[in-house]
């Protein structure tokens, strides 16, 4: 295999740069999640969360 | 909810209106906070329905413990406790049920999730639903959510010497598996000396293939 034949060094830093590309990649995958518009049901559910409780329901 | 969060919690203030600002306030902390549970049980669960379950049960959780909650902490870290804890807790309770429970196994994360990830996402998340559930909760909090090692330990409930190793070896593998030298790794790498992950993989091995393998056959045979 070409990939064995590497020097150390190169293949150190091949590793790095590909850690580093995996830690954006994971970063962009997590973001795209958080950057998403709250779903109306999360906010029904938090004004039922209120409802529920001064009602004594909760 | 955690013992140490409740030593930890301030005189609470004893007038009704005192409590009325402080629950407004928690619920505004909530609502800013759930794109975050969202993205974390997403990578939990990688089924977008799943998760978003799991992050609305996590806030109807956290509500009931409000008072539990020590203000000025890390409430962010303090609802992926609950989040993780809730994640595990559903999945066990699916794996007590009997296989045939159609319901039951279908909630199972993991098994419908792998195909989401896999479905959806670029290699690296394709890979990561390759790591096992330790590897993968712990690569998120540190790589993409921004929580220290200490803080991760917390949420995952394990020393920070466990998370720092679970962090290292989910790279490893991701870039074994992204370089193409591996094929898929095993679903639980238990470490020396790691009981909780051992623990964790005798269950793997126990419970879930045959469960899901026999919700997929129940599901076929209906179909």
């Amino acid at each position: 295999m070409k990939k064995e034949q590497k020097p150390d060094r190169e293949r150190a830093r091949a590793i790095k740069s590909r850690q580093r590309a995996i830690g954006r990649e994971l970063r962009r995958v997590y973001d795209n999640v958080a950057q998403e518009p709250v779903p109306d049901d999360f906010l029904d559910l938090l004004k039922k969360i209120d409802e529920a409780d001064e009602s004594g329901a909760l | 909810m955690r013992a140490e969060t409740a030593e930890a919690r301030p005189i609470p203030s004893p007038s009704p209106r005192g409590k009325a600002a402080d629950d407004a306030q928690f619920k505004a902390d909530l609502l800013e906070l759930i794109p975050f549970l969202r993205a974390f049980a997403r990578s939990l669960c990688g089924n977008q329905e799943t998760a978003d379950d799991l992050a609305q049960e996590t806030l109807v959780k956290a509500w009931q413990a409000r008072d539990m909650f020590a203000p000025g902490t890390n409430l962010k870290a303090w609802l992926f406790t609950i989040l993780r804890n809730q994640f595990y807790s559903d999945r066990r309770r699916a794996w007590r049920q009997a296989p045939w429970d159609q319901e039951a196994a279908e909630r199972i994360p993991g098994s419908a999730g792998e195909q989401s990830w896999a479905a959806e996402l670029s290699d690296t998340a394709r890979a990561l639903s390759c790591l096992s559930d330790e590897q993968r909760e712990a690569l998120i909090l540190v790589g993409a959510g921004g929580f220290s090692y200490e803080d991760a330990a917390r949420i995952c409930n394990c020393a920070v010497g466990t998370v720092k190793s679970r962090v290292a070896r989910a790279r490893k593998s991701l870039i074994a598996i992204l370089e193409g030298e591996e094929s898929l790794p095993p679903a639980v790498q238990p470490a020396e000396g790691d009981a909780a992950n051992e623990i964790l993989a005798q269950l793997d091995r126990l419970a879930p293939p045959g469960l899901a393998e026999a919700a997929r056959k129940r599901f076929k045979s209906e179909g």
